[in-house]
Parts: structure tokens; sequence; C-alpha cells
């Protein structure tokens, strides 16, 4: 109900859905550099296959030699040959 | 940048972690806000970067996760002086190093001067040299102000001066005044305007003082053109008194100027064997070392150098100038001219002698050039007739009782 309520909110007040509900926020620069914000933590690591768990979904990035240049709690950069981007629940 | 360099400071390890949570660990160390950096993927294993200060607090958390960590490099100042604890040596050269170059900076090495084109740079160095500034002084002992006060009292056509120092450099910037400072005194005494050449006149204009030609006249070096004694008359036309006046006129004259400029019959050439040695030489205050292979064979050598002052940054110079030498083998040969040579050469003279009269206002009417072989030499023969300006400055003659009178009359015309 309250969620309901805040996303009637930020769709009327046009307020920013990443600061208000959290939402993943995922900039591409390029095929071979991504920057994800507002991540809850790490659940499949290695060269191939990033798989992060988000507030509301999961999110799974597949690549070749996928490097991670930092991660801390608010945001983690991937670097390296990035071939495709897929959300699940 | 800062944070490489507190990195690097503090010291950090290159970690490899194995174990069949890595995710859990990553996730725990996050959590703990444990900063790890450059993760890599390699061989069934992850490799990352840690800082010393956060690893003690890593190996709790990997027990956790049930992971094992080894250490595959250690980086950064801590373990660099570790691995260095033994070499003194090394050690005192690096502080050396430092040392010195904290006490070249605190000296003057190199001193700037902008803006002056009145007054060259020899000038205001010598100049700045009886102040006592100069190289290799203290930077304290420059006192800004008073440099800047003292130039612009001893050149008042400087108007503006700014002096400061930045890292080991002097930096002096003037601005000359360019208008005239002062208005000539107008030299009012008796004069006359001789011929100082032969000539024809072609048009006057007399201001003061007494035509003594008119145009069409011949003149000869040394005659009276306008004379400053301008006679008083009487009614009856005779001549009461004189009155001497300073004689003012533009007078031109059509004259008729001549040269001749000597050729040697042969060239001398300087002809390049193609050798080259090339070298440096490294001067330290008065001293210098020449890093030059020795010259071999008889032919001569032409040298070149390129002088650069040693400098750190943009402002830092150091006491050390650098001269990049290049020796250029050559021999002497003799030939006899071509023809298109002399005639560039025979073009090039009467062009210069024409610049000079161009520069001086001087109209040329007519100018012709020709090459003679006199046998021993070549000789260009040049000729102009020009419109030119004459009649210079004379003092009147006067008799021994007017010079009295004038003298006389002057101070009372003051009164």
């Amino acid at each position: 109900m309250f969620e309901r309520v805040k996303m009637a909110a930020v769709e009327e007040l046009k307020l920013s859905r990443d600061v208000i509900l959290g939402e993943v926020l995922i900039s591409f620069v390029g095929r071979y550099s991504v920057t994800i914000e507002n991540y809850r933590g790490i659940l499949i690591y290695d060269d191939s296959t990033v798989k992060l768990q988000a507030k509301n979904c999961k999110l799974q990035i597949y690549g070749r030699r996928l490097h991670i240049d930092y991660y801390n709690y608010e945001e983690m950069r991937i670097t390296g040959q990035i071939l495709r981007l897929e959300f699940g629940d | 940048m800062w944070q490489k360099i507190k990195r690097m400071l503090g010291g950090y390890l290159y970690i490899r972690l194995t174990g069949f949570t890595p995710e859990r660990f990553l996730n725990l160390c996050m959590a703990n806000q444990i900063v790890l950096w450059d993760l890599v993927f390699r061989d069934g294993g992850c490799q990352f970067y840690v800082e010393v200060k956060d690893y003690r607090r890593v190996r709790p958390l990997a027990r956790k996760a049930k992971i094992h960590l080894k250490i595959l490099r250690k980086q950064g100042l801590p373990f660099f002086l570790q691995r260095n604890r033994k070499r003194k040596l090394y050690g005192a050269g690096v502080v050396c190093f430092f040392l010195i170059l904290f006490l070249m900076s605190q000296f003057i090495w190199n001193i700037s001067l902008e803006g002056n084109r009145r007054f060259t740079d020899d000038m205001l160095l010598q100049y700045l040299d009886t102040l006592n500034v100069r190289y290799g002084m203290r930077k304290e002992a420059v006192d800004c102000d008073l440099l800047e006060e003292s130039i612009r009292s001893q050149y008042p056509e400087i108007i503006w001066v700014s002096a400061r120092i930045s890292g080991t450099r002097l930096l002096i910037r003037v601005k000359e005044n360019e208008v005239m400072g002062t208005i000539p005194v107008k030299d009012e005494s008796p004069q006359d305007l001789t011929a100082d050449r032969a000539g024809i006149v072609t048009r006057m204009v007399v201001r003061k003082g007494k035509a003594q030609v008119s145009a069409g006249d011949e003149i000869t070096p040394g005659q009276i053109l306008v004379s400053g004694q301008v006679p008083i008359v009487n009614d009856a036309g005779e001549t009461v008194n004189v009155q001497y006046v300073r004689a003012d006129a533009d007078i031109y004259a059509k004259t008729e100027e001549v040269y001749a400029e000597r050729i040697p019959k042969l060239a001398k050439e300087r002809v390049r064997t193609g050798r080259m040695r090339r070298g440096i030489r490294v001067r330290f205050f008065n001293r210098s070392a020449l890093f030059l292979l020795p010259r071999t064979g008889e032919l001569f050598w032409e040298f070149t150098a390129k002088s650069s002052q040693a400098c750190l940054f943009q402002d830092f110079y150091l006491p050390i100038w650098f001269d990049r030498i290049t020796a250029r083998e050559y021999s002497l040969a003799e030939r006899p001219w071509r023809l298109e040579e002399l005639e560039i050469l025979k073009n090039q003279i009467h062009q210069q002698k024409m610049q000079t009269f161009m520069k001086k206002g001087v109209q040329i009417i007519e100018n012709d050039v020709k090459i003679l072989d006199k046998q021993t030499h070549w000789e260009v023969q040049g000729r102009f007739v020009l419109e030119q300006p004459v009649g210079t400055g004379q003092p009147p003659e006067m008799s021994q009782e007017q010079k009295q009178e004038e003298e006389t009359v002057l101070p009372d015309e003051r009164n």
C-alpha cells in the first residue's frame, strides 16, 4: 500500500525514481564500462558473469574479461567487453 | 590522484582469494566499508588490491566466509623502505638530492626581462648588478619594491616596473614611455644655410633669412644658400644696420651620387664535407665540461651551439646550462664567380644603396649600375640622380664690432 502511494507520488511530482524508490541506476560508457548504483550485493562474480542484487530485481551482466574496477556501498564500476545485461526477479 | 598517493604512502597488498564463496566475502567487505579495488577473476580465483590497514580487518571476514587469502605482492612506501633498509648510501643519496634541490631553490638562477625595447637586457642587467641583484643571490635578499623604485628613478623613460620572484626566477616587467619625454630647446642662435653637396636647386621655400640662390641655380659645397644676415635699409636704399637671424628654409637640389665597390676575382666558398660531430657542454657556475669527440683530419670545422638552462618546472631554474654543440667539417675553396652570381651580387649591392637613400626620404630620379672587369678584381659602379634636401647650418661671419654688439644686446633683449 505504502509502496503504491510512494510510486504515485513520484509519478505525480516527477521525482527521481532512483533517489526515492531506490531503483538501480545503470550508466554505460560505450560497451567497455558500466557503472551500477543502488545495488545491494554481489551474487555471482567471475570473468564472464557478474550477478547483482538490486532492491527490486536482480541484474546479470555477461561479457568477457570482466573486471571490477572498484565497488563500495553505493556504486560499482565494471570494465571489460560487455555482451549483454539481463534483469531477473 | 591523491587517493593513489595516499595508498602509495600507506602501502597496499595484492591478494589472491580462493574458496567456494568469494561473493559472500566481497559483500562482507562492502558491509564493513573495506575498500577493495581492481578485482580480476583469474585461474579460478579472485585477485584484488587492499590497503594494509584494511588487511587486518579483512582476515576475520575471510575466516567467516571460509575462503583463503594469499598475499601475492606488497607495494607502497613502507615495503619499499623495508626492502631497502640496508642500502644506507642509496637513502643518503635520495636525501641529499632533495636537500640540494631545496638549497638551490633558495637562490635566484634566472633573471627575465620583459617589455624593454630602448634599454637592452645587458644595460638593465648591468644596472641590476650595481644594485647587487645578480644570478646566484639569495631570494630573501631581493627587495622587489626597492628594485622597482630604483629602476624607475634610474631610467625616467621607464614609466612602470613590476618585479616578482617565481620559483628561482626573478621576473622584471617594464613599460617604457613611448612619447617624447621633454620638448627639445629650440636653438635661436644666428646661422647661415650652406650647401653640403654640389647640385642644381630644384625648389626652395625660405622661412627666415635672405635667399642667396634661386631654383635652377647650380650650387657648390660650402656655398651660402640662405644668409642669416638680413640688412635693414632706409628709404634711400642704404644699409643702416644688419640683423642676424637663424636662417630657415627647405631647399631641394638635384644631385648626383656615384659609388664603386670592389669584388674579389675569386669567390671563397666553404665546402662542407658532410662529416659532423655532436657534443654537449655542461656549465655549472664558472666551471664547464665538454663532451665532444676529438677532431680528426686537417680541415676546418665550424661550430654552432644551442644553449639552454636546466629547468625542473616552469619557473624552477637551476644553475646548470647545457650547450648542444654541432661541429661540421668544411674546406675552403676558391673559384671564379659565375656570371649569374655576379649579376645577383651587383643587384644586391645596388639595392642596398637604394634602400639607404629611401630610408633617408630621398627621391631617386635616375639610377643605373654596371659591373666592370678590372683584371685584378670586379668593380660595381653605380650612379644615382637624386632630389634631396640640402643646406646645413653654419654660424654667420660677423665683424668684431658686430659680435660685441650681439653679446651686449642679447642680455638686454632677455630683460
